[in-house]
């Protein structure tokens, strides 16, 4: 080391060697910190975008499953509605319980026979939305893992459970 | 103050610190990667979601299970029905036996998926066939030509009379002469008149006229058709709750009836054999039909009608 330093310093005066490495340094610092933060930032941002999209995505399939569901108990509804009493249907399907790695929480809006399920994550917050056709009217809202999707006499509940 | 600066310049020139920075850059790099990875292996869990098969199968095994359940009851119900030696109480008897032994093998063969599927029967009402299956004229037992087939009768089905034309009264019923099929209720009354042209319906919800041009005349009361066509005045459903069944001017019309009706056949006007004769039988039996997985619980209720041969 003390070879090299001498053999790459050796023209200059021995005064401006420190200064000469320490500019050096510096600059080999600045350049190393802004290669490094730029990268973090280009990292960070993409982590970030494929979070949301993930979210997005999945939220979608998870609205898609819990509408698959809701047609279903809407179809045992119809099959099981006659003269007699109302049908008891009980259905129990698990969800997520996160959305890459956010929590979330499932709402029903609209009127039938067309509903809304509005799918919305905490952080970072990202919505989307579902429509599901049933006969029957359809009220609640879950927030992932284990839901329940009960027929009332009137319409489906789902709720957490 | 040149030795202060060469000490700490030492301390920053020192080689084997140089790449720290450079270090923790990629460690946080890598932790950042490994974010990523985390993100797009739930995506892949998403699409692994969204292609699991459905153990429910959107509830068709249950509409099928229901399906079988509709069939086989009304077939068990047909067979009995058929056996015109079994007392009407033997019949319900059978019915119900027969329904319970199918439940229990039902139920054995969903067991290994750990689906409970049963069949309960909740009630088995009886009711009467009345039949006039020969061709002679629409009177009682007795040749009575006004009379009545069967009381209390709160539903009927399958209700089919098949007319000589000839036999009928001319086109003009003003000398009430024309054969009639009434429903009498306590309030309202639903009257049928037919003549060699036209069926008259007189309702308290409906009424009107269908033409008739074929020979015999075939009616069916309770499917509304006249000659196979569609006859919107025959909407039987508008007629009274519950009703006594009558024939009137029955000996202007000669042909072959038969009627299922939840009621009481007048035996008094009615052969055990010969036409017009009554058969007792199932009219129908009310089920409950329970189906249950670990993800769903169905149950609902199920009244199966007909039954009796369609001969």
């Amino acid at each position: 080391m003390g070879d090299r330093r001498s053999g790459v310093s050796s023209p200059r005066p021995s005064a401006e060697r420190g200064a000469t490495t320490a500019l050096r340094y510096a600059l080999l610092l600045v350049i190393v910190a802004t290669m490094v933060s730029g990268l973090f930032v280009g990292v960070g941002e993409l982590v970030e975008n494929q979070q949301e999209r993930a979210i997005a995505t999945q939220l979608e399939t998870v609205g898609n499953r819990l509408a698959a569901d809701l047609g279903t108990a809407n179809h045992l509804v119809e099959t099981g509605s006659g003269p007699g009493a109302a049908p008891t249907v009980e259905l129990r399907t698990r969800l997520p319980d996160t959305v890459a790695g956010s929590e979330y929480r499932v709402r029903v809006t609209g009127s039938g026979p067309r509903y809304t399920l509005a799918l919305r994550s905490f952080d970072p917050v990202v919505e989307t939305t579902v429509v599901v056709r049933s006969s029957a009217g359809i009220d609640g809202s879950v927030s992932g893992g284990r839901v329940r999707i009960e027929y009332d006499g009137t319409g489906l509940v789902m709720r957490d459970g | 103050m040149a030795g202060l600066n060469r000490s700490s310049l030492a301390h920053f020139v020192d080689d084997s610190r140089r790449g720290q920075l450079l270090l923790v850059g990629a460690f946080g790099l890598a932790v950042l990667l490994l974010v990523l990875a985390g993100v797009l292996n739930t995506v892949s869990y998403t699409e692994s979601l969204a292609t699991r098969d459905a153990d429910l199968h959107d509830g068709r095994d249950v509409a099928t299970f229901q399906e079988d359940t509709r069939r086989t009851v009304r077939r068990v119900v047909s067979r009995v029905n058929a056996n015109e030696s079994m007392t009407v109480d033997a019949k319900k008897t059978t019915v119900e036996r027969t329904t319970a032994g199918w439940s229990d093998a039902v139920g054995r063969h969903h067991a290994p998926d750990l689906t409970g599927a049963s069949v309960t029967v909740l009630d088995v009402r009886g009711g009467d066939r009345i039949t006039q299956e020969s061709a002679g004229a629409f009177v009682s037992a007795d040749r009575e030509a006004n009379w009545t087939l069967a009381t209390n009768v709160s539903e009927s089905r399958r209700f089919r009379l098949r007319i000589d034309r000839s036999s009928l009264a001319s086109d003009r019923c003003d000398n009430a002469s024309c054969f009639e099929l009434v429903a009498n209720g306590t309030a309202d009354t639903w009257r049928l008149t037919v003549n060699r042209t036209a069926v008259v319906v007189d309702g308290p919800d409906s009424g009107g006229t269908c033409p008739v041009d074929s020979d015999p005349v075939r009616i069916n009361v309770t499917a509304g058709t006249v000659g196979g066509e569609e006859c919107g005045a025959l909407a039987f459903a508008g007629g009274p709750s519950s009703y006594r069944i009558e024939y009137r001017n029955g000996s202007n019309a000669v042909g072959t009836y038969r009627v299922t009706v939840r009621g009481d056949a007048e035996t008094a006007n009615l052969n055990a054999d010969a036409a017009p004769s009554y058969d007792p039988l199932v009219y129908d039996v009310a089920v409950r039909v329970t189906y249950r997985t670990p993800e769903l619980h169905y149950e609902t209720e199920l009244r199966v009608t007909g039954g009796e041969p369609d001969g």
